[in-house]
C-alpha cells in the first residue's frame, strides 16, 4: 500500500452565506492510491473537491502538496501543482475533435495549435495507460462514456498527477466502469493519485482508502480492506439502513396498462423503441433493466404523451390512449417520475408550492375562476413537506435551491397525489441518497399494494431486483425477454443488458 | 512566503428583491447622469444648463408633469407588451408593427361607424387591442405551425404593416382630401381620449394604463395563465411534459403581447396626435422594449421605467429649445440609461473582490 503523502488538507472550511458546506475537514491522499470521498448528496464532497481544484477558495484551512503549503485562487493554480479534475458535467466543445479539445485551453495553443506534437504526446499517454480513442473523432459523435475519456485525457495532457473524478461512473455502462477502474489502476501503479467521488458502494470498495463525509464534516478515513459496505453506510447516514424493502406477495389484478407493438423515434428521428409489447396488471411492478440510452427515455415519454407514437398502441384500463396529449395523460391519472428531474419534472425557479401543482394548476383544488388559490397551495405544500419529509426552510423555497433528494420528493408528492391507476418511474433513484432510495422503494411498493400498475426502469439492478414482480431487459429499444422476478439472477441480467441471449437452460417467458 | 493579490468575481449573497432594485435604480440613475454629462460636454453644451432645462421641462410645472405622463402612457403598454412576452421567453420584438396595426384598426373603426363617445372609446380601445393582437397572432401561429423564428417574423411584419399604411396614405385611400402631406384626416371628436382634468393636457389613457399594469400584475402573479407563462418561460420542456402546450403558449402570449402593443398605438393616436402618419409612432416600440427589459419584466417596474423615459422625452423637448441640445443626443442618453441599467443589475449580483493568497 502506498505511504508517501501527496496531498494533505488541514481543517479546511468553506461557507456559503449561512451554510457551512465543509466544516474543518482534514484528510490526506497518498501518492499512488485511489482515495474515495464518500457521502450523501449535500455532504460536501463536491465542495471539498472544488476547493482542492481551486474553483472555490476555502474560508480557512491549509493545503499541502508534497508537503509544501499551497493556496489556489483559480483552477489554473491547481493545475500548475499537478491537480486535475473531471467534472460530472463535461466541458467539451462538441463540434471540435478530440485532439482539438485536448489542446484547447492549454497555454501552448495560441492562435493555431501545433497538433502534430500534441498528437504524439497524447498517443504516448494513451499508450501508457491503455486508453483507446480516435483523436480525430468529433465530440458529438462520441458516446457519453467516450467523452469522459476525453476529459481524463485533457487532465493528463496538462500534466495532472492527482486526478479528481466526480462521480465518473454515473454515465457509464457496467462494462465501461470496469474498464475505467482497470485504467485507474494502471495510473496509480504509475504513481498518479486519484480522488474518486462516489456514492456507489460497489465502486467505493475498489479503492484503497475511503474518507466519509456527513453534513460537511469528515466522519473518518478507513482502509477499504478493513471495512464493509454496511459499515460505510452507517458512517455515511449515521444509522443503519435496510437496503432490502419489505415486499408483500400480491396476486396481480386486471390488466391496467397494455402496450402493443410500440415504436417510438428519438430526437434525431431514428427508431429508439422498436416493437415493444407488454402489459402491467394492477398490484404489479414491471421492472425494466438496462443501461440508460437504450430507449427507456423515449418509451416513457411516449407513454406520457410527450413523444409521438409512430406505430402500435397504448391502452389504459381498456381505453385507447395512444398519442393523447401530456395534459390528457395527466388528467386520466398517469403518474410520471422522469429520469431528469430538472428537465422534465420541475421548474427550478418555481417554489415548492408552485412545483407541487405543476400540471394541476387548472384543477378545482388549486384554482378558481382562472386564479390560483394560494391558500390551498400553501396548505397542500405544508402537507407534502410533512408527509414526505422534505427538508426546506419554507414552502416558498425555490426548487433549484433544494438537494436532489428533496427535489425528487416534490415530484413524488405531486405524482403520487395526482395519479390514479398507473405510475411510470424512469430512474427514480438516480443520484439519490441511501435514505431517500429506501423511501422511494417504500412509496413504489405502497402504490403497488394500492392496486396500481407500476412501470419502473432503472440502471440500478438493486432497484429492479428489490421491487419488480416481472423483469424486462431492454437493449437498443427491444426487450431481450420478460422474466418472472425469481427466475433470473443478477449475473443473468448483466449478460442480457450487454445484449447476450441466455442459454436454453433459463426458462424464457417472452410475451 | 509570497503574497499574491488579484481580483476575482464572486456572487453576492442574495438580498431581498426590493432592496436590490432600489440600489440598482439609484446607482444606475446617477451613473447615467454622469455618463450623459460627458456626452453633453463633448457636444459642447453647458451641462448644468442642459440638466436644468431637462428637469424644468419634465417636472417644472403642471404642464410639464402632464406632458411627461402623457409620453409615459404608450410606453407603459409597449413595455408591458415586451415584458409579458419576454417572461415567456418569447422574443416578440415587433411592438413597432403591432402599435401601428392597433392604431390602424382603431382608426378604421373610428371612420366606419358613428357613435357617441361613451361607446366609441371602448370600441377603439378594443379595436387597438385586436389590431395588435392580430399581427402578434400571425407571428405566434407562424411559430407554432411552421417553427418560424418569432424574432424574424415580428421584425419583418414591422416593415409590412408600415408599408401597408404608406400604401393606404399614398394611394389616397386614407389621405386627407385636398392635402399633400402623407397623413390621415383628424379623427372624429367622439373617438378622442378625453382629458382627465379641465385645463390640463392629461388624457384618460393614464387610467387605462394603470388598470393595465394592475391587470398584468394579477395575471402573472395569480392567474393560472400567468403561472403557465412563467413555467413556460423558465423551463419550456418541463412545462410541455406537464401539459402546458407550447403551440398554445406561442399563440396566446403573442395575442396578449401584440394586443398590449396595439393599445399603445391607440394611446398615442387618439390621445395625442389625433391622426395617423407613417412616422408618428416610430420609436415607441423600441423604447417599450427598453422599458420592459430595464424593469426586469415586472409590471410595477414597467410603470416606473415608463414614467422615467416619458419624463426624459418631455424634458428633452425643453432641453432642445433652451439649451440647444440636439434630439440625437437625447436618444443617445436613453441608450446610456439602458446600458447602465442592464449592467448594474449584473453588478448587484456579483462583485469584484480583491483576494490575497498567502503562499
Amino acid at each position: 500500500m502506498p505511504t508517501t503523502e501527496h496531498l494533505r488538507v488541514e481543517r479546511l472550511t468553506k461557507r456559503f452565506g449561512e451554510v457551512t458546506a465543509v466544516d474543518s475537514a482534514s484528510f490526506d491522499v497518498r501518492r499512488g492510491e485511489v482515495h474515495c470521498l464518500l457521502g450523501e448528496n449535500g455532504a460536501g464532497k463536491s465542495t471539498l473537491s472544488e476547493c482542492l481544484y481551486g474553483f472555490y477558495r476555502p474560508d480557512s484551512g491549509r493545503l499541502f502538496v508534497d508537503g509544501h503549503p499551497v493556496a489556489f485562487s483559480s483552477p489554473r493554480d491547481a493545475i500548475a501543482h499537478g491537480i486535475g479534475m473531471v467534472h460530472q458535467h463535461f466541458v467539451l466543445v462538441t463540434p471540435l475533435s478530440v485532439i482539438e479539445n485536448v489542446v484547447l485551453g492549454t497555454h501552448k495553443s495560441g492562435w493555431s495549435a501545433n497538433l502534430t506534437e500534441a498528437r504524439q504526446r497524447l498517443a504516448e499517454i494513451c499508450d501508457r495507460y491503455g486508453i483507446q480513442t480516435d483523436f480525430n473523432a468529433k465530440i458529438w459523435q462520441l458516446s457519453v462514456g467516450e467523452q469522459q475519456w476525453v476529459e481524463i485525457l485533457k487532465a493528463l495532457y496538462i500534466g495532472a498527477e492527482l486526478l479528481i473524478l466526480d462521480e465518473p461512473t454515473a454515465v457509464l455502462t457496467p462494462q465501461e466502469s470496469e474498464r475505467l477502474f482497470r485504467i485507474i489502476r494502471r495510473m496509480t501503479d504509475d504513481g498518479l493519485s486519484v480522488i474518486l467521488i462516489s456514492h456507489k458502494l460497489n465502486e467505493v470498495m475498489q479503492s484503497d482508502r475511503v474518507t466519509v463525509l456527513r453534513k460537511g464534516k469528515i466522519v473518518g478515513t478507513v482502509n477499504t480492506e478493513e471495512t464493509t459496505k454496511s459499515d460505510l453506510v452507517k458512517m455515511m447516514v449515521g444509522r443503519s439502513v435496510s437496503l432490502k424493502a419489505e415486499r408483500r406477495e400480491l396476486s396481480a389484478g386486471k390488466p391496467v396498462l397494455e402496450v402493443k407493438d410500440l415504436a417510438v423515434n428519438n430526437d434525431r428521428g431514428l427508431r429508439a423503441v422498436n416493437g415493444l409489447t407488454f402489459q402491467i396488471r394492477a398490484n404489479e411492478i414491471l421492472g425494466i433493466a438496462g443501461v440508460a440510452g437504450n430507449g427507456q427515455k423515449e418509451l416513457f415519454e411516449a407513454l406520457v404523451g410527450a413523444r409521438k407514437v409512430e406505430q402500435g398502441s397504448v391502452h389504459l384500463n381498456g381505453a385507447n390512449v395512444t398519442n393523447l396529449s401530456p395534459k390528457s395523460m395527466i388528467d386520466i391519472g398517469i403518474g410520471y417520475i422522469p429520469d431528469d428531474r430538472y428537465r422534465a419534472g420541475l421548474v427550478g425557479e418555481f417554489d415548492i408550492e408552485e412545483n407541487l401543482i405543476l400540471g394541476l394548476q387548472e384543477r378545482a383544488e388549486f384554482s378558481r375562476h382562472k386564479l390560483l388559490d394560494v391558500k390551498r397551495m400553501a396548505k397542500f405544500a405544508q402537507e407534502a413537506i410533512n408527509q414526505f419529509g422534505i427538508v426546506t426552510p419554507s414552502s416558498k423555497a425555490r426548487a433549484n435551491t433544494l438537494s436532489g433528494g428533496n427535489a425528487q420528493k416534490i415530484i413524488l408528492a405531486r405524482e403520487l397525489w395526482s395519479s390514479k391507476s398507473c405510475l411510470l418511474a424512469n430512474q427514480p433513484t438516480r443520484g439519490l441518497d441511501v435514505g431517500v432510495i429506501e423511501y422511494v422503494h417504500k412509496m413504489l411498493l405502497e402504490k403497488r399494494s394500492d392496486g396500481f400498475a407500476v412501470l419502473l426502469a432503472s440502471e440500478e439492478l438493486d432497484d429492479i431486483l428489490a421491487l419488480s414482480d416481472r423483469i424486462a431487459v431492454i437493449v437498443k429499444g427491444e426487450f431481450m425477454g420478460i422474466f418472472d422476478a425469481g427466475s433470473v439472477s443478477l449475473a443473468d441480467l448483466g449478460l442480457l443488458m450487454a445484449g447476450q441471449k441466455l442459454g436454453t437452460s433459463v426458462a424464457l417467458e417472452v410475451e | 512566503m509570497a503574497e499574491m493579490t488579484q481580483w476575482t468575481i464572486v456572487r453576492k449573497p442574495a438580498q431581498p428583491a426590493w432592496v436590490a432594485s432600489f440600489f440598482i435604480t439609484l446607482f444606475a440613475i446617477l451613473l447615467s447622469l454622469a455618463a450623459s454629462s460627458v456626452l453633453l460636454v463633448i457636444a459642447g453644451v453647458d451641462v448644468w444648463e442642459a440638466f436644468d432645462a431637462l428637469l424644468l421641462g419634465a417636472f417644472g410645472d403642471m404642464e410639464g408633469v402632464a406632458g411627461s405622463l402623457v409620453k409615459a402612457i404608450p410606453l407603459v403598454f409597449a413595455g408591458l407588451s415586451a415584458g409579458l412576452a419576454f417572461r415567456a421567453r418569447i422574443w416578440n420584438v415587433g411592438q413597432e408593427g403591432q402599435i401601428y396595426a392597433g392604431s390602424m384598426l382603431a382608426y378604421w373603426l373610428s371612420t366606419s361607424v358613428s357613435l357617441p363617445s361613451v361607446l366609441m372609446i371602448p370600441l377603439i380601445l378594443a379595436g387597438g387591442f385586436a389590431g395588435g393582437a392580430l399581427l402578434g397572432a400571425t407571428s405566434g401561429v407562424l411559430k407554432s405551425r411552421f417553427r418560424v423564428d418569432e424574432i424574424v417574423s415580428t421584425v419583418m411584419l414591422n416593415y409590412v404593416i408600415v408599408l401597408f399604411l404608406s400604401y393606404l396614405l399614398s394611394s389616397k385611400i386614407w389621405m386627407e382630401p385636398g392635402q399633400y402631406y402623407m397623413q390621415t384626416p383628424q379623427v372624429v371628436e367622439a373617438s378622442r381620449l378625453p382629458s382627465l382634468f379641465s385645463g390640463v393636457n392629461l388624457h384618460m389613457g393614464l387610467v387605462v394604463a394603470i388598470l393595465a399594469l394592475i391587470a398584468v400584475q394579477i395575471l402573472l402573479s395569480r392567474g393560472t395563465l400567468g403561472y403557465a407563462i412563467r413555467a413556460f418561460g423558465w423551463n419550456p420542456e418541463a412545462a410541455r411534459f406537464r401539459g402546458i402546450d407550447p403551440k398554445y403558449m406561442f399563440v396566446v402570449v403573442m395575442v396578449l403581447s401584440g394586443g398590449l402593443a396595439g393599445m399603445a398605438g391607440v394611446m398615442q393616436t387618439f390621445g395625442v396626435d389625433f391622426r395617423l402618419t407613417t412616422t408618428a409612432l416610430q420609436g415607441l416600440g423600441a423604447t417599450g422594449i427598453i422599458v420592459g427589459v430595464i424593469a426586469g419584466m415586472r409590471p410595477l417596474g414597467i410603470g416606473i421605467a415608463a414614467v422615467l423615459f416619458g419624463s426624459l422625452a418631455q424634458g428633452a423637448l425643453f432641453m432642445e429649445v433652451m439649451a440647444g441640445v440636439s434630439s440625437a443626443v437625447v436618444s443617445a442618453m436613453q441608450a446610456i440609461v439602458l446600458i447602465v441599467f442592464i449592467s448594474s443589475s449584473a453588478f448587484s449580483r456579483y462583485r469584484l473582490m480583491r483576494v490575497k493568497s498567502n503562499v
